[in-house]
């Protein structure tokens, strides 16, 4: 629907909810499979040590290798690296490794932080385009929330309107309801006055977008975010938005649930969740290493949570793509202070819906990543980076694809 | 000779003059009195930048030299060096100030910028941000850190550190150094990379880093030998080893991260292996890192473009930097009319208004500020609006938010509502004022029938109160409210 289709409705349609996205949408004007998935980023801050678990280096000279440590075997014969204090991680390679893909050897050619998190998810140094996230989300028009970031990093570019965040402690249901802050007592605008108002306030940005005037762009995104938000709150009556911090770290089982609610109710299409190690610690082990086996074991707990969840969600389980990513990876051996530095080759792991299970890539003797073949995974001459990461996700959810995807990663 | 050598220099091709168009000089005054003060213009100077336009670059001028452009400089600034942040390697409560958070976060984070925005408001050269022999302080941080204040105030004010810290403007501050914290094997360099991307323009991380075999067996080594690394390194590690003072070993220890460590200064041949340096020029400590600085070519176009992406709101092109930095002599607030009289400033182009200037513009024009205990909503991220509204945290968000969105979308909502009412208690209102005052636009004939109608309406169903709090949330909630 075009702007002037929605102005010949008079002012009440301005604001109409269910003429944008919603689970109609989502069931019906669909295309096909793709286009219905929806995205879970769980996003390692850091830089992980995919050594600790999923790429074994035991036959690397001088890497540093956990001691008690073994390869072991998951579910579909997926290989990891298996270690008496982390029971949870090892229940989820048992029980869901057939379901996984694992991606090694992508090099994130940057060792800083910063640079490395814009390349892993925008593919460029300099974020100028949004991320995948943001671009695989799709528009506001579709989905009110397209990309909700419950916690974590987001690269917008030009495409801020569909990012949303909920805030660190849950402010945007707060504010949807208006109880935030001191507003308990908050005298709250009759629904009656507040449709008027809306109303007038979406007429004005309608006659300024159809104005020759140079708020005229301005106005139309305006009049766009109104809608979406009127939809919005059409919609969260009663949905859960919830999260919460029951001890020194996110209650990631609620944040599954509130992403899951906005996935299940067409609000939502990708959302971003951030994992900052076990009780906040952090990823970034430049001492004290052993800090990494501690983290992992908490993400195996996450992830184990995750699946739980999804279990939950059957609708949303079978449309479900996860990603799992940090921004780098740890330099193989340990350096003077005990911990490892950064190193520009990393992995990812990827399942669900669409997500051929597998292992591409690997790391070479001295564990720098090895070329690759994209149709096979295995050995070939293509270098994996980030690029190869997000058009494959692109292709995932029938995105616009400029490269070439992991075609090994795709199901067919 | 010289020939010789101009006839080599690339030239920037020639720029054809297009004409910009030109915002209304009633929206230009409130532009500007949003970047310089805050602010919304009054009525009164709406009136007389409609009645004589000519006559706007000398009030622009005037509020450069009033207080509230110190606190404006210092969001701004804070917009693109990331130090407001709400999270530093030591908290509140090291120093039992749990129920302060908010005023020692921003306290700290504060710091170089305060020292940044006086340097420009004094008239001073702007090397002087790197190389001034204090810093400026509120009584907070003079009390945590032990600072000397220099001049009476109770505000910020000049102070000096008491631990022999070696004098070098922003370089020798606390606030700077927590934002960019350095761990044992980072050394310095993380500081390095963001002093030389907000002070000379060079961002060092955004060069693509592709890592040689002898990286996978000794890091410390090839960051020396292997060229791969030393493309970054250096330029990286000389001026670390300049800062080896400042260098932090102990995590989480006050006492670790507030002091200088003048007995590490020299162990930067241990551990760096490289002497001193800017970008080839020897330097003997922060103080000459700081000359070093100030003297390399890039100092001055980083200052054009860094304080013309503040106030455009953009980022501009090298032809825009060489055009807008023709006046530039080293003193930015001498250049800084010419700036404001650009074309590009008064640009057809839509900046949005950040949450500070959404909170300063709506307590000055209608008494009410959102705060939960005291603190203000619009600039504060956990639990509070500041993110959500599009503003910069420095952490996650590195950039203003440039197009409307829900969340910011639903803030201005809520806050417009209650900044309504606040007025709508005090009395009736003129719609016809009102317009004019929040959007800087005389209302049409159909704009007053559209608000007067709503006005009756909701008069029929409630009170004049309400009816008044109803059209001025929509004036708030406006597209060209939000917009500036």
């Amino acid at each position: 629907m075009r702007r002037r289709d929605l102005l010949s409705g008079g002012v009440a349609s301005l604001l109409l909810p269910g003429l944008f996205g919603s689970k109609a949408h989502a069931a019906g004007a669909l295309q096909d499979s793709a286009d219905e998935r929806c995205f879970l980023f769980l996003y390692a801050e850091g830089g992980w040590d995919p050594a600790v678990t999923l790429t074994p280096m035991f036959d690397t000279p001088g890497a540093w290798v956990e001691e008690g440590s073994r390869l072991e075997y998951g579910g579909g014969d997926l290989p990891y690296v298996d270690h008496f204090s982390r029971p949870a991680l090892g229940e989820f390679f048992r029980q869901y490794g057939a379901e996984l893909a694992l991606l090694h050897g992508m090099e994130v050619p940057s060792i800083s932080h910063e640079s490395c998190l814009r390349l892993l998810l925008t593919g460029q140094s300099q974020a100028l385009d949004p991320d995948w996230p943001t671009q695989i989300s799709g528009s506001p028009q579709d989905r009110p929330m397209p990309h909700l970031v419950i916690d974590g990093p987001a690269f917008a570019g030009n495409m801020s309107e569909r990012v949303v965040r909920l805030g660190s402690e849950g402010q945007l249901p707060l504010l949807l309801k208006d109880r935030l802050a001191d507003d308990l007592d908050n005298d709250k605008v009759d629904p009656q006055i507040q449709a008027l108002i809306d109303a007038s306030v979406a007429q004005r940005s309608a006659s300024r977008a159809d104005s020759s005037s140079y708020l005229a762009g301005h106005a139309q995104a305006h009049l766009e975010s109104v809608q979406g938000l009127s939809l919005l709150q059409s919609q969260a009556q009663g949905l859960s938005l919830n999260q919460g911090y029951p001890g020194c770290t996110r209650d990631y089982e609620t944040d599954f649930e509130t992403l899951f609610t906005c996935f299940d109710a067409g609000l939502s299409r990708c959302g971003m969740i951030r994992h900052k190690g076990w009780c906040n610690q952090g990823w970034d082990t430049h001492q004290l290493h052993e800090r990494q086996g501690i983290n992992w074991e908490d993400m195996g707990e996450v992830l184990l949570e995750l699946m739980a969840m999804r279990d939950r969600f059957p609708s949303v389980k079978e449309r479900l793509v996860v990603v799992v990513v940090s921004e780098m990876g740890r330099h193989p051996r340990l350096n003077n202070w005990g911990g490892k530095d950064h190193w520009t080759w990393t992995s990812a792991m990827l399942f669900g819906d669409g997500v051929q299970p597998g292992v591409v890539g690997g790391l070479d003797e001295i564990g720098q990543g090895r070329n690759v073949d994209l149709s096979t995974g295995g050995s070939g001459s293509v270098r994996l980076g980030p690029q190869h990461l997000g058009d494959t996700l692109l292709s995932l959810s029938a995105g616009q694809v400029t490269g070439t995807p992991i075609q090994a990663l795709l199901r067919s | 000779m010289i020939w010789a050598l101009l006839a080599c220099t690339p030239a920037i091709a020639p720029v054809e003059a297009v004409e910009i168009p030109q915002i209304s000089a009633p929206r230009l005054l409130r532009r500007a009195s949003l970047d310089l003060r805050g602010t919304l213009p009054s009525t009164a100077e709406l009136d007389s930048a409609e009645a004589q336009p000519e006559g706007i670059q000398a009030t622009i001028e005037q509020w450069l030299l009033e207080p509230a452009f110190q606190e404006r400089l210092v969001l701004m600034l804070g917009e693109q060096w990331h130090t407001r942040v709400e999270a530093f390697p030591i908290e509140a409560w090291d120093y039992d100030l749990e129920d302060q958070e908010y005023a020692f976060e921003r306290a700290v984070g504060e710091e170089p910028l305060r020292l940044a925005a006086h340097v420009v408001t004094t008239g001073q050269p702007w090397s002087e941000v790197v190389q001034a022999d204090y810093t400026l302080a509120n009584p907070m941080l003079q009390e945590i850190w032990g600072l000397e204040a220099l001049e009476s105030g109770s505000g910020w004010v000049r102070a000096q550190y008491q631990d022999d810290r070696p004098h070098a403007g922003v370089l020798s501050t606390n606030g700077l150094w927590w934002r960019y914290n350095t761990d044992v094997s980072n050394m310095n360099r993380r500081r390095v990379a963001a002093i030389s991307r907000l002070l000379v323009c060079h961002d060092l991380l955004s060069r693509p880093v592709s890592l040689g075999e002898s990286a996978s067996e000794d890091v410390e080594n090839a960051v020396q030998t292997d060229p791969a690394c030393m493309t970054c390194h250096a330029a990286l590690d000389p001026a670390a080893a300049a800062l080896f003072g400042f260098w932090t070993v102990i995590e989480y220890s006050e006492i670790e991260h507030a002091n200088y460590h003048p007995e590490r200064e020299l162990l930067y041949d241990r551990y760096l292996g490289v002497e001193p340096a800017w970008h080839g020029v020897p330097v003997s400590g922060p103080e000459s890192l700081g000359q070093a600085i100030a003297a390399d070519p890039r100092f001055d176009t980083c200052a054009v473009q860094r304080f013309s992406e503040a106030l455009i709101r953009r980022p501009i092109t090298r032809e825009e930097q060489v055009s807008l930095g023709a006046g530039y002599e080293g003193v930015v607030l001498d250049w800084l009319p010419d700036l404001l009289a650009s074309p590009q400033y008064g640009a057809q182009e839509v900046r949005l208004l950040t949450p500070q200037q959404l909170d300063s513009a709506l307590l000055q024009a209608t008494g009410f500020s959102w705060t939960q205990d005291g603190t203000p909503m619009m600039d504060l991220d956990s639990g509070g609006l500041r993110q959500l509204a599009g503003g910069v945290d420095g952490e996650q968000v590195k950039g203003p938010q440039q197009v409307p969105g829900l969340t910011r979308t639903l803030v201005i909502q809520r806050l417009g509502e209650r900044a309504a009412r606040s007025v709508a208690a005090q009395g009736s209102i003129d719609i016809a004022q009102w317009h004019w005052r929040l959007l800087a636009e005389r209302p049409t004939d159909q704009d007053m029938d559209a608000l007067e109608a709503l006005h009756s309406t909701v008069l029929a169903q409630s009170d004049v109160q309400t009816a008044d709090a109803a059209v001025l949330t929509v004036l708030m909630r406006d597209a060209a409210f939000e917009a500036y």
